[in-house]
């Protein structure tokens, strides 16, 4: 399998659709795909992004989250950015993976176009909610960028364990059960 | 054939908060009569409520908000579809088209938009009573 | 056959977040037998002592999550499905015999430093962890 990797373009797409540049952000896109014919790195850096952006609004507004609070934020949204277009993000996709990005269970299987459009659409707003200047959008972006880049290159560190997990060889099945072991 | 009193005893249960005997007396009701009869009460309730919850200057903004608050009570709540009860009860608001959804699921809505709409009412008993009047009435028109 | 000094000392390194170390020992072991029989039996008492039985799976939960946040720049580094049912099984009656064997020794491995990590425990917890695993993972060796 080709080995993917995170272009300058794909960052600048981002920063342009997070401060609301389309206009760039679609000749951004074109140059993209006419110099390297895919955008593959962009979902991982969309998503990186998007998931620390969640965290940051989250404890910034002290929240202990649920599930019950999240759903009334996202209607907060929708009332106030997307009253005119109600079928812009998929309500249910976007709860899941808002709690996902909080530390819940992995979201239910679906359309990946459309989660994509929710974790566009919710970064654009929250950077807009928390008000993040410019400096501070380059420091989300760069810190995603840099954690995609170190997951592309397959060398993680620090923090990781799973990356320490050189190939395990035939594993045989073990008990799973304290009851079914001798002490 | 009108609204029967066992009908309106099970509506009344449901909307104040009082599940089991709901559950029961719901079992209990004859099947073909509630086919017209409880969802001719059903209907009314709910157009009932809307007039006195949704002000006649009611915003798309409002409608999502007021859905977010139902669907954020509980997981099972979260599992209902927003758009379906937006729609639902948008086309109650102002004059959108809800032909395309299945008469089980508006059906289905306008049960859950319900008894948010009556929460939100805090009606105490005399109101409660006096609200499932005024329903009763209408649903006999509307099955007349 | 029976676990080796070498192959506790990886253990070892890795429980300590000596990750470079862990590596290094790892690709120096030669047979690995000792080694994957080391981390379900690390695994087993660690969890017994952080979530001994009784222990409400919604801790189980909360705690698995939290990890993923924590420890994880990527969250397909921990399938939390698998994390939680491993986690529960221990003192619980989940065969987990669906979950392949692999996918259940790598989630227990990298289960293990955060764990670790969360009990604080000292050296000598770890030293005496490693011991009272030593002992579990050379018996199921020695059973045919």
């Amino acid at each position: 399998m080709p080995k993917k990797t995170l272009t300058d373009l794909e960052v600048q797409f981002l920063r342009a659709h997070v401060v609301g540049d389309a206009e760039a952000a679609e000749q951004l896109m074109s140059q993209q795909l006419a110099v390297h014919g895919e955008a593959d790195a962009l979902e991982m850096l969309t998503w990186i992004a998007f998931r620390n952006a969640v965290r940051m609004y989250f404890a910034e507004i002290g929240q202990t989250w649920n599930r019950g609070e999240v759903v009334r934020f996202v209607s907060q949204v929708r009332a106030v950015f997307c009253s005119e277009h109600p079928d812009l993000i998929d309500v249910l996709a976007t709860e899941e993976q808002i709690c996902y990005a909080l530390g819940g269970p992995e979201p239910t299987a679906r359309d990946a176009i459309a989660m994509g459009v929710c974790r566009m659409v919710m970064l654009r707003v929250l950077v807009e909610l928390m008000e993040l200047d410019s400096g501070q959008i380059t420091d989300l972006l760069d810190e995603a960028r840099s954690a995609v880049s170190q997951h592309l290159a397959g060398a993680g560190h620090g923090q990781e364990p799973s990356d320490y997990v050189a190939g395990e060889g035939a594993v045989a099945n073990y008990p799973m059960q304290l009851r079914h072991t001798t002490r | 054939m009108p609204v029967t009193d066992e009908q309106v005893a099970t509506l009344h249960a449901q909307l104040a908060g009082r599940r089991e005997e709901h559950r029961r007396l719901l079992g209990e009701l004859d099947r073909e009569a509630a086919q017209t009869g409880y969802n001719a009460l059903v209907t009314a309730a709910f157009s009932v409520a809307v007039v006195k919850r949704f002000p006649k200057d009611t915003t798309p903004a409002m409608v999502i908000e007021f859905v977010g608050d139902i669907r954020s009570a509980s997981d099972n709540a979260a599992r209902q579809d927003a758009r379906t009860l937006e729609r639902v009860l948008l086309a109650a608001t102002s004059d959108q088209d809800i032909s395309d959804i299945d008469p089980r699921i508006r059906f289905q809505a306008r049960v859950v938009l319900l008894a948010g709409m009556i929460h939100d009412l805090q009606l105490d008993p005399d109101g409660l009573d006096r609200f499932m009047r005024e329903a009763r009435t209408l649903a006999d028109k509307l099955l007349a | 056959m029976s676990v080796t000094d070498a192959q506790v000392a990886a253990l070892r390194a890795y429980l300590k977040g000596d990750f470079e170390g862990h590596r290094r020992l790892l690709k120096a072991m030669g047979s690995r037998e000792g080694f994957t029989a080391l981390v379900p039996a690390t695994f087993l008492l660690l969890t017994d002592r952080r979530f001994p039985e009784g222990t409400p799976i919604g801790l189980i939960v909360e705690f698995v999550g939290e990890v993923r946040a924590r420890y994880f720049n990527d969250p397909d580094g921990l399938d939390p499905l698998a994390a939680e049912r491993l986690l529960a099984a221990v003192n619980g009656d989940d065969p987990v015999s669906d979950i392949g064997p692999g996918v259940k020794y790598h989630t227990q491995l990298v289960l293990l430093y955060p764990i670790v990590s969360e009990e604080k425990l000292s050296n000598q917890g770890i030293e005496n962890l490693l011991a009272a695993a030593r002992k579990v993972a050379d018996e199921w060796l020695e059973q045919p």
